[in-house]
């Protein structure tokens, strides 16, 4: 199957930046949040903060067309299931968020654990229970940003044995394991049986008590 | 005594619905099997066969160009096992290797998308056909059969000489750029490694003493190979031709379509449209280890080449005079010039590099091999042609100084073993002709005098005599007028002129078919007079030398 990377930040700046002119100083940090669900599906947060002029064109090309910023979305990330978008921003504050559902962030691997692909340059931070956090740098041309995206990574909850792999030179994966559910329902069945038997028995000896004659007390005789 | 057994029979009651009711509970809580289940899949509704190699590359823009993209799940409560899906486009590509997923858990998904590896031969379709895609799927489900669903749905594969301009749905095209979104294809259409265009590169750089001049990035040799590369192309006839795209429906995609015919194509008929010319640049200018960039605006395509801290914008139409409305040959720091301004002025741009389009996986096709031999032999004849034309203006120039070192003498001369001569009564114009071609009576109200043709090979040529007009422009729109109400149509491609002189490529489009045609047409007293020299579109190429060395005979005053 395909290998998804979950790096986004290109997705909504790539565009601003080349259109500013003398932006290739500026560094623009995004952050994304992406809470993965137990079945690998996921929902990210994705907020960044601009410069005047970066605001200015990034809202001229998609802050004022969330629609045309779906249609690209969905077009650049075409290896996702993207289901919904949802777009938040704070013009006062410059900043903006875009909340997006996506299916299938992780594969289900040959030994049943669960993998994220991250980017190749993303570089690991630190990790607390079930949180990781990625750090990404990177620069389109020499005449672009430079953009910073800090990914934090939410695994669901139950996630056991996480750890970053890397496969020869292929880039990080996070992979975790999330045990499969206990379904003891078979006592159900067998306690089930084993009333009915029970109750079988019972009935049994309860008839035989029934059928027996009546047993007539001593009399004396006179 | 009986209240001990009504006593049990009461227990067994009891037991036996605790135990039914134990079995609904089992029933109830024992997972379903896996379901697979998907949405309808995502195909792509046409593809350009120039650009196979790009859809067969998921790296290629995130993997935007997947030819199919389903979304599949496990509804169920069990997992899903070894799930494979295979693809097949029959009479194209056969059942591909499964792709594997040994177990879908209960609730997840996976997305599969398919990057079709399409044999070279679909680079040989030159018309657009109709594929179908078919996506196998198999898997088993826990305590079930094997199951196997088959979809299917039908795809458009555009020539290799088609280009789709865009793939948005019309309802999503906002803006101008959103109607180009697929314009990079062009750069797959950039063969420089092609032995034909490595072939016209080789007879530029010959002419600057065989120096890779390209291979640098010093600006003033990259300029200078950029004048020999117009230069080469203007002398040896390349002219632009004009040609719109077509605006095309495919599903809820609405899209111009363009015939762009590449570089080897233009260069073997010698015309190209703005994007074709483009193109061609674009594959010279790299095979010669330049920069070059292909730049779209609304209605118009030209070539950049980069060389360290400069750029040479070209307009490569103006080897055409007329396409960029001007009478007379146009020199290149001209067309250099043309380029500059019309960048200045369009709001709307968009630069293709290349270079870094390669690198991202827009791949040439393979393509049919050729025997570089003739093109070798093509190139030469054409190289002589152009000296042939050029020789055919500057002798007819010279009649002014000979006049009175014999000029008269050489109007005199007996004819070539083989061949006639034409003279007009008033001595206006004189020329040779085979002497096997047959002078049949020349049609009326057309401004012809004389006709002349092969029965063979269909080749003609016609005396032109326009009394009043004053200029071969003139003349030309007399002509066209009395064509024109003749229900015939003429169409002039290039037009050069030098002193008196103006030598015409045109051609003829009337019900009765089309035709091409050189003309050489000089003012005199009272009227324009003038040859034209044509034959049959079909056969102008092979024709073409034939023609001017006749034209190369014709004589005025």
């Amino acid at each position: 199957m395909i290998k998804r990377k979950l790096v986004f930040v290109t997705l909504f700046l790539t565009f601003a930046v080349l259109q500013g002119a003398g932006l290739a100083a500026d560094t623009i940090n995004t952050d994304v949040v992406a809470n993965v669900d137990p079945f690998g599906d996921g929902a990210i947060a994705l907020t960044f903060r601009l410069s005047a002029a970066q605001w200015e064109n990034w809202r001229e090309l998609y802050g004022d067309h969330p629609d045309l910023l779906w249609r690209d979305l969905k077009q650049r990330f075409a290896k996702y299931a993207l289901d919904k978008f949802d777009l938040k921003r704070d013009d006062i504050d410059r900043t903006a968020t875009a909340n997006i559902a996506a299916r299938a962030l992780t594969t289900v691997r040959a030994d049943g654990s669960r993998a994220i692909e991250m980017a190749k340059d993303a570089r690991f931070v630190s990790s607390s229970g079930s949180e990781w956090i990625f750090e990404s740098v990177a620069q389109a041309s020499p005449y672009s940003p430079i953009e910073t995206e800090t990914t934090r990574i939410m695994l669901p909850a139950g996630a056991v044995n996480a750890h970053v792999e890397t496969i020869g030179s292929e880039p990080v994966q996070l992979v975790y394991q999330l045990p499969e559910g206990n379904s003891n329902n078979a006592l159900f069945l067998y306690a089930g049986l084993l009333a009915i038997a029970a109750g079988v028995a019972f009935g049994i000896v309860g008839l035989i008590f029934l059928m027996r004659p009546a047993q007539v007390p001593p009399t004396v005789p006179r | 005594m009986n209240r001990r057994g009504f006593a049990f029979l009461l227990v067994a009651v009891v037991l036996v619905f605790c135990g039914i009711g134990l079995l609904a509970a089992w029933v109830l809580t024992t997972p379903k099997p896996g379901a697979l289940s998907w949405d309808p899949p995502t195909i792509r509704k046409s593809i350009m066969s120039a650009g196979y190699k790009v859809y067969a590359n998921q790296q290629v823009a995130d993997g935007r160009y997947f030819l199919s993209k389903v979304v599949l799940k496990n509804t169920g409560d069990r997992p899903i096992r070894d799930l494979t899906i295979s693809y097949q486009i029959p009479d194209y590509i056969p059942w591909t290797t499964p792709e594997v997923s040994s177990e879908l858990p209960p609730g997840t998904s996976i997305v599969a998308t398919y990057y079709p590896k399409f044999p070279e031969r679909i680079a040989r379709l030159s018309n657009q056909a109709t594929a179908t895609l078919e996506i196998k799927l198999q898997w088993k489900e826990d305590g079930a059969a094997a199951r196997e669903q088959v979809l299917r749905d039908d795809f458009t594969i555009f020539g290799i000489n088609e280009i789709q301009y865009s793939d948005l749905p019309a309802d999503d095209i906002l803006t101008w750029y959103d109607q180009w979104n697929l314009a990079q294809f062009l750069v797959c259409m950039v063969t420089p490694n092609d032995p034909v265009v490595k072939e016209y590169a080789a007879a530029i750089t010959k002419r600057m003493g065989g120096t890779l001049a390209g291979a640098t990035q010093d600006p003033e040799q990259v300029a200078e190979l950029m004048k020999a590369t117009y230069n080469y192309m203007r002398e040896t006839g390349m002219r632009y031709a004009s040609a719109e795209g077509v605006p095309a429906t495919i599903g809820d995609i609405r899209t111009t379509i363009q015939t762009v015919r590449l570089p080897r194509d233009v260069i073997l008929s010698n015309n190209g449209l703005c994007v074709e010319l483009a193109i061609l640049w674009a594959s010279i200018m790299d095979h010669l280890g330049c920069q070059a960039y292909i730049v779209m605006r609304p209605g118009h395509a030209f070539t950049i080449v980069q060389a360290g801290d400069k750029t040479f914008p070209i307009e490569c139409t103006a080897i055409t005079p007329k396409a960029v409305g001007e009478k007379t040959d146009v020199p290149f720091e001209k067309a250099v010039q043309m380029a500059w301004e019309d960048l200045a002025k369009q709001k709307y741009k968009i630069y293709y590099s290349v270079q870094q389009y390669r690198s991202e996986g827009y791949s040439s096709p393979e393509l049919p091999d050729i025997d570089v031999d003739k093109i070798e032999a093509m190139f030469a004849a054409r190289e002589r042609e152009g000296q042939a034309v050029g020789n055919s203006v500057a002798q007819n120039r010279v009649p002014e100084q000979q006049e009175n070192e014999g000029g008269q003498q050489e109007q005199n001369q007996p004819p070539q073993p083989g061949m006639a001569i034409y003279r007009d009564k008033d001595g206006l114009i004189s020329f040779s002709y085979p002497q096997s071609w047959q002078v049949i009576q020349p049609p009326t109200g057309l401004n012809i005098t004389f006709r002349v043709y092969d029965p063979g090979t269909l080749m003609g040529i016609d005396v032109l005599e326009v009394p009043n007009a004053s200029t071969a422009r003139e003349a030309l729109r007399v002509v066209e007028r009395a064509f024109a109400h003749n229900g015939a149509r003429i169409g002039v491609d290039d037009a050069k002129s030098e002193g008196n002189l103006t030598v015409v490529l045109g051609h003829t489009n009337s019900a009765h078919g089309s035709n091409q045609w050189f003309a050489i047409l000089h003012p005199v007293t009272g009227g324009v007079v003038g040859v034209a020299a044509g034959s049959p579109t079909a056969t102008f190429q092979a024709n073409r030398q034939t023609l001017l060395r006749l034209l190369d005979t014709v004589r005025f005053p």
